[in-house]
């Protein structure tokens, strides 16, 4: 969408456009169903999506346009999530559920073993790699079951584009502490892509 | 650098060199590894592949007409607009 699409777009919210509103939930809802669940989880991430809307529609006319709409909007929701997440005293120490998955990967020499170096994947694009659904499914399911702070972390970085530094206000780990549970939620996930492309 | 980066340091610093998050040194150790073993340089461009896809699996999204219902909602409690 270009600056002028989203000025217009955002004057038509301000006007209370019915129609520009159905457009801003077609475009952003989902995305920002995946950032609360991320946050807070499946069992209330409905209701803060919905939340986030309701307070956008009050906001909208003192919207300043000093980030972008989509920007705005993911803003509200991660904190609307992060407030419900400390209601809900849903914290997870820092790494709980992480089992390193390569343990058996590397000799004593910390070379690659034999037999587990990375094996070439059949499909070699990711876009190739998502026309299967089942992978997809498989993915997304991975998603879900990481740990907390891991799925946060991947979500907000790698989906949304969020910054080491509004990451860590979210989670509250360092971000050094941030970029290691980065690593390993995308670890996880490609170990998922082996197991689909290569499997045993 | 006191000695050459193993594949185990390639695996766990993976995310940090394709983010550019490495220092200089680093940096250089690790494309200088990578240059040399096939199965880190495999490793590297799959780990990217997987960012690609995990960026992209963001941009995947339900029907218009569900999302439609789901604006509609939203509005019947904003009678103003």
């Amino acid at each position: 969408m270009t600056a002028t699409d989203e000025n217009s777009l955002i004057e038509k919210l301000q006007a209370g456009d019915r129609d520009a509103f159905r457009l801003v939930v077609r475009r952003y809802h989902t995305r920002l169903l995946f950032v609360a669940k991320s946050i807070i989880g499946e069992a209330f991430a409905e209701e803060i999506v919905q939340d986030t809307w309701e307070t956008a529609l009050t906001s909208i006319a003192d919207f300043q346009q000093r980030s972008t709409l989509q920007t705005w909007l993911t803003q509200i929701v991660i904190n609307k999530a992060k407030t419900r997440r400390l209601r809900e005293a849903r914290h997870s120490s820092l790494d709980v559920d992480w089992q390193h998955t390569d343990d058996n990967a590397f000799n004593s020499s910390n070379g690659w073993s034999t037999p587990a170096p990375p094996q070439p994947w059949h499909e070699d694009s990711p876009e190739a790699l998502l026309a299967s659904d089942e992978l997809r499914e498989r993915i997304f399911t991975k998603i879900e079951k990481l740990p907390d702070n891991q799925r946060i972390v991947m979500v907000l970085h790698d989906m949304e584009g969020l910054g080491f530094s509004e990451i860590c206000n979210i989670i509250e780990v360092s971000q050094s502490n941030s970029r290691v549970l980065l690593h390993r939620a995308r670890l996880a996930i490609k170990k998922v892509i082996d197991e689909h492309q290569n499997p045993l | 650098m006191k000695h050459m980066l193993s594949c185990k340091d390639i695996h766990d610093r993976g995310s940090q060199f394709i983010d550019g998050n490495t220092g200089m040194l680093t940096k250089v150790g690790m494309l200088m590894h990578i240059l040399m073993c096939g199965n880190c340089r495999l490793f590297i461009r799959q780990l990217r592949q997987t960012v690609v896809l995990i960026k992209k699996m963001s941009e995947q999204s339900d029907s218009d007409q569900d999302l439609d219902a789901i604006a509609d909602k939203i509005l019947c409690k904003h009678k103003h607009l």
